[in-house]
């Protein structure tokens, strides 16, 4: 397993747009902190900003732009979609327990995007207290430490849940109509988080920061539980779909 | 060794592959024989399990069902274009390497080597992207040899390759064969390589193997000959061949019936302005296979 992990990191660091994208979420935060504080482009805040609201507004612009959505989907279909593709797939697979080959990806690809997003989020720290703690936007955290943990854990789980469709999506038809599936799914839940009797299950309300104002404080450990049990249950069941179809599939 | 027993292989209702049952023994070359869509590259997919199949496939005594990382450590497969593109033919070599098992200390020397003996020293760094056919061809022969397997599985690797390489290849597989006592099973739709590389040739016709001959006694049993002359025949030397032997005379090509009409034709003296060109052999067996 480790060699195939290796091998997914390596091939992910010969790909030149992984570390452009890399490159653009590390300086999204740092480019929109000093537009905000030099009031650059038009970019007129007129209000005072937290450490932990800058981040979330910054993630919040990159999810609505689907910039954020896009990296695990194209992770996926570059090395999913794309090998199953042009047959580079038998290279592992010739070698490999099919199983092992998609656990491993799916791993890498964990690996990979949890790494993004702690360069981003460290990104974003940096780039506040760097411009913007300084200046007339600072603003003290009102966020408590374990709503901080919750929300980052949302957060990343929106992309693991991501990462999980697209492999799904990359098993079963060809690169291009997965990613546009993958979209297509995101796309369906924004609908779906309008419809109240379901809203409580559906990733991007979970992750939306905006719901928790709508959480009684003394409920809020609670409906973050329930949430991080919903996630967990269908992150996991698409992971365990995605290699079901891989031990049978032909290729 | 390669035991293939009874192996069925589907696509909804259309069967590909009806009940294969194929032996390849340490040292063989058994060369795979079909036409587009008899169901070749679809045998070798089912042999490194790429498929899913009915029946069973032992590589060395071992199922996949048995030891499935044993039994893949055990097949060599060049099966269409697989490679990392973006990676130099070295990388992509010791990629494979680390996938199949191999010890990755001293492999460089190894690696080298293989390239060298398939002709791709001078592009060992090259991206694979910018390869040609035949070279990535090449390439994925040598991957195939990484892990020295005790079966090695061809799917056309000749396609693409220039007659230099070819010559190569084929000396390679041949020595591997002999030397390293390997199983190889060799898929083309090009009679010729086949008869020039294997020992065994197995037909595959519409999913079923029709035939499996030794190719020695094959190309020696049921030859038809023309011999092709470089000008029209004079009308009293057609007479004479007629009468020598089973034959057919046209303007510039006697197609002789077997091997006595053509010793005996051979004798005759056709005409000193009209030198032969030529002479092809032609297998009956195969001719009809073909039809």
């Amino acid at each position: 397993m480790a060699d195939l992990v290796k091998l997914e990191i390596k091939k992910i660091f010969s790909k030149k747009d992984i570390m452009l994208i890399l490159g653009v979420l590390i300086l999204v935060p740092v480019i929109f902190s000093i537009c905000i504080v030099n009031k650059i482009g038009g970019l007129d805040f007129g209000g005072q900003i937290s450490i932990a609201d800058y981040g979330l507004m910054i993630w919040s612009f990159l999810k609505y732009l689907f910039v954020l959505y896009l990296v695990p989907i194209y992770i996926a279909c570059s090395f999913i979609g794309r090998e199953i593709e042009n047959r580079s797939i038998n290279i592992m697979l010739s070698n490999e327990l099919r199983t092992k080959v998609i656990a491993s990806k799916v791993i890498t690809y964990t690996m990979i995007i949890t790494a993004f997003f702690i360069l981003f989020q460290l990104s974003s720290i940096l780039s506040y207290l760097v411009f913007v703690q300084n200046s007339e936007l600072y603003m003290a955290a009102d966020t408590t430490f374990v709503q901080g943990i919750f929300i980052y854990l949302f957060q990343w789980l929106e992309m693991m849940f991501v990462l999980a469709i697209s492999a799904f999506f990359c098993s079963i038809i060809k690169g291009n109509a997965a990613l546009v599936l993958g979209l297509g799914v995101i796309i369906i839940e924004k609908i779906l988080i309008n419809i109240d009797a379901i809203k409580k299950v559906i990733p991007s309300y979970i992750s939306d920061y905006s719901s928790y104002f709508q959480i009684e404080p003394d409920k809020l450990m609670q409906s973050n539980l329930f949430s991080l049990g919903v996630y967990m249950v269908i992150i996991i069941f698409f992971v365990a779909v995605t290699m079901n179809i891989w031990r049978t599939r032909d290729f | 060794m390669l035991e293939i027993k009874g192996v069925s292989k589907g696509f909804g209702d259309k069967n590909i592959l009806e009940g294969i049952h194929l032996t390849v023994n340490r040292g063989d070359i058994v060369g795979l024989l079909g036409k587009n869509g008899a169901g070749k590259t679809t045998l070798i997919k089912c042999i490194n399990h790429l498929y899913q199949y009915k029946g069973e496939i032992k590589v060395s005594g071992i199922a996949y069902s048995q030891n499935p990382e044993q039994y893949l450590r055990k097949v060599g497969i060049l099966l269409e274009p697989s490679y990392y593109d973006y990676m130099s033919a070295m990388e992509n070599l010791r990629s494979y390497a680390a996938l199949s098992g191999v010890p990755l200390k001293n492999i460089d020397g190894r690696l080298k080597e293989l390239l060298d003996v398939i002709g791709l020293s001078n592009a060992m760094t090259k991206k694979v992207k910018e390869f040609s056919f035949g070279m990535k061809q090449k390439l994925g022969v040598a991957m195939a040899l990484v892990k020295n397997p005790d079966v090695l599985v061809l799917d056309e690797p000749t396609i693409g390759v220039d007659p230099k390489g070819l010559d190569a290849m084929f000396s390679m597989i041949k020595t591997l064969a002999q030397k390293e006592n390997i199983a190889i099973i060799f898929s083309s739709n090009n009679l010729k390589e086949v008869q020039d590389i294997s020992r065994k040739i197995a037909f595959l016709k519409d999913g079923k193997i029709v035939d499996t001959v030794d190719t020695n006694e094959m190309l020696n049993l049921d030859n038809t000959y023309a011999i092709h002359v470089k000008h029209p025949i004079a009308e009293k030397i057609k007479d004479l061949i007629s009468d020598a032997g089973k034959c057919l005379v046209d303007a510039t090509t006697i197609q002789v019936e077997n091997y006595e009409s053509l010793n005996k034709i051979l004798r005759i003296p056709l005409d000193c302005d009209n030198p032969i060109m030529d002479i092809e052999r032609e297998n009956k067996f195969l001719r009809n296979f073909y039809e």
